[in-house]
């Protein structure tokens, strides 16, 4: 699905991330974890293209219709339409656009690219329905503004919407779990279980092993100033969990 | 072109003189006068060329869903269609603010003032639309003159729709809400790219009484607008909001005055600027409170979006306040879209530029959102929508 070789960036100057290499096939859940400030939303933002980061060596290659494609030359929105998802630790609000307009917008525009026809309001309300029972939203926040006034809680929730709406092939979910108590972390995971298949990846940005009891990785890797120092399966979750960072940073 | 002087206007006929040679005496405001600095109407305007004969053609009608409403051809009447309560007649022109020199042009050449009067207890919250179109070409003078009387405790809801071609505009206002009043008037300036538009409005505000103002300033080349509001007894309140989106170098400077005549007065403002390419906004509010006005609540708020390195916006508030137990707020902003914003609706597919507009779109619209009527609340966003779609706001330099 996606192979990350080498990839070094820096934002305003500073290096971020100094060679990563990371390979995500389809249908497999990893998960990468880390100290603060170690690189771990930085990759993901990389992946997604916000333009703030600059890639200065290195490369990612995309699988789109069974090709790889240098990922780097495609604007943020191009690889939206191209299946890449990005949940945001810290989505944005934004007044005066209504959260149900901006979800049927970012439908039409993805799904439209990838050959499904366009939905009016009623038909979307009614593919909306399940996918709100299973978040255990109340559906009046697709009437209120993108994110205004949501709690942390409902910010999640509302990504994890878009997600279940927009479909994509290769998910990043940066700190998914931060800000959710344990009834809404449950719904979310069980949310995100439902959307995992053999057909999409996920890629679950995380500080704690909190998240990884409700979804469960097939690969852990852990990084320590913008590099994998260590890639193994579900169990080195619990070994951080137990042990820290400590024993493989020093 | 000939340059905007009062000597200019001498060779079209005079139709009030007493007002004429007070307005030749005021002159053209220039950067010297108080309030005036940042636009200089002497060299920012050109002189009209000639009064517009009001012909029989018709300005064409822009769709709005509201069932009541007043319909002007170049500042005539033409037909209404009113609820119960609310009457109309042309009268004479018979006061001016005989200081202004906005308000003293206008009364110069404007014979006829509209006058709309809403009974006693009148509650009418549905919008009433006053349609003030004109045919004016070629920088001819087309001129408006509205005097609203609201009496005592009537409710009304204006929406004013002034759209028209190359001319030049003075639309003068007088809007009266007696004792325990509530007047809701939205004003939208939807000219061309080339027009020239000076507004004026003079509110007076009684006891217990609310004055919600609104204005929306989507085109002409060059407009300037002065609100002057008087609270003249205990318990009135005014509620000014607006919202300008300027493109290419569109010139929009909005004045506004409140007076805080007695104690226990209350005014709000919030004035949002959404600037591209090479336009230019200004925002300046006086608030005016003597020594005697005590137990005052007074808030004002400029905040602004500059979406182009060469788009300026000047805000200043100026506060004139003497007596010692008042509440005054003032703060002005000015941003730019964030990198992060523009990331966040990208990355959910939609392309940069719809983003911004999205986001502009999201920043313009809160002063809109106040409204309580829903079918006006939709109409003026799309107007909003539609000047940020079609006038290619965005091109969008990189800032």
């Amino acid at each position: 699905m996606i192979k990350i070789e080498n990839l070094h960036a820096k934002v305003n100057d500073s290096e971020i991330l100094n060679g990563i290499n990371l390979e995500v096939k389809r249908g497999e859940v990893h998960a990468i974890m880390g100290p603060n400030g170690s690189g771990k939303s930085t990759l993901s933002k990389v992946i997604a293209g916000h333009p703030s980061y600059e890639v200065t060596e290195g490369s990612v290659t995309y699988e789109i219709n069974g090709k790889g494609k240098d990922l780097l030359e495609f604007e943020p929105d191009e690889r939206a339409k191209e299946g890449i998802f990005l949940s945001f630790q810290y989505p944005i609000e934004v007044p005066g656009v209504s959260n149900i307009d901006f979800l049927r917008e970012s439908y039409n525009t993805i799904c439209g690219h990838q050959g499904t026809s366009s939905v009016d309001e009623e038909e979307f309300r009614e593919f909306l329905k399940p996918k709100i029972e299973m978040l255990d939203m109340n559906p009046s926040f697709l009437n209120r503004p993108l994110n205004q006034g949501f709690s942390g809680g409902e910010k999640k929730k509302n990504e994890i919407l878009q997600m279940a709406v927009l479909n994509p092939r290769l998910a990043l979910l940066d700190e998914t779990d931060s800000g959710l108590d344990i009834d809404a972390l449950q719904t979310v995971a069980s949310g995100v279980n439902k959307l995992r298949s053999k057909f999409n990846s996920i890629v679950l940005i995380t500080h704690y092993q909190r998240l990884l009891d409700y979804i469960e990785p097939d690969y852990v890797h852990v990084l320590h100033k913008g590099k994998i120092i260590k890639s193994g399966g579900p169990e080195l979750a619990l070994e951080l969990e137990d042990k820290g960072y400590d024993w493989l940073i020093n | 072109m000939e340059v905007l002087s009062t000597k200019a206007f001498e060779k079209f006929e005079i139709k009030n003189a007493k007002a004429f040679e007070q307005f030749k005496k005021l002159g053209i405001p220039d950067k010297s006068w108080e309030g005036w600095q940042f636009t200089d109407i002497s060299k920012k305007f050109w002189a009209p060329k000639s009064l517009v004969q009001n012909n029989t053609e018709q300005a064409k009608l822009i769709e709005a869903p509201f069932e009541h409403r007043v319909i002007l051809n170049n500042g005539d009447l033409v037909s209404s269609n009113l609820p119960e309560g609310i009457t109309l007649k042309e009268i004479e022109t018979e006061n001016w603010d005989t200081h202004n020199p906005i308000d003293t042009m206008n009364a110069s050449f404007k014979t006829k003032t509209l006058l709309i009067t809403v009974a006693k207890k009148t509650k009418v919250s549905t919008p009433i639309l006053l349609m003030n179109r004109y045919t004016a070409q070629n920088n001819e003078m087309a001129l408006t003159r509205i005097k609203t009387v609201v009496e005592d405790f009537a409710e009304v809801n204006f929406v004013e729709y002034s759209d028209g071609d190359n001319a030049f505009y003075n639309c003068s206002h007088e809007i009266l809400c007696h004792d325990n009043a509530i007047t809701y008037y939205t004003q939208v300036q939807n000219f061309n790219d080339e027009a020239q538009a000076l507004s004026n409005v003079n509110s007076e505000v009684g006891k217990d009484a609310h004055f919600y103002s609104l204005t929306i300033n989507l085109g002409a080349k060059v407009h300037r607008q002065n609100i002057n509001v008087n609270l003249n007894a205990s318990g009135a309140t005014a509620h000014l909001d607006g919202v300008f989106a300027l493109t290419g170098s569109q010139h929009n400077d909005v004045y506004t005055t409140i007076n805080h005549n007695q104690a226990h007065t209350y005014s709000f403002q919030l004035y949002k600027g959404i600037l591209d390419q090479e336009s230019r906004g200004v925002f300046s509010g006086l608030i005016h409170v003597p020594q005697d006005s005590q137990k005052i609540n007074s808030e004002q708020l400029s905040k602004n979006l500059l979406l182009s390195k060469k788009a300026r916006i000047n805000t200043m508030p100026t506060l004139e306040v003497y007596a010692d137990d008042v509440k005054c707020a003032h703060g002005a902003t000015v941003g730019q879209l964030s990198e992060d914003e523009i990331f966040y609706l990208t990355s959910r597919g939609i392309n940069e530029q719809k983003a911004k507009k999205l986001l502009c779109q999201g920043f313009g619209i809160e002063v809109i959102e106040k409204l309580k009527d829903q079918d006006l609340r939709q109409w003026l966003t799309k107007l909003l929508v539609n000047k940020l779609e079609e006038q290619d706001f965005g091109h969008f330099e990189e800032t």
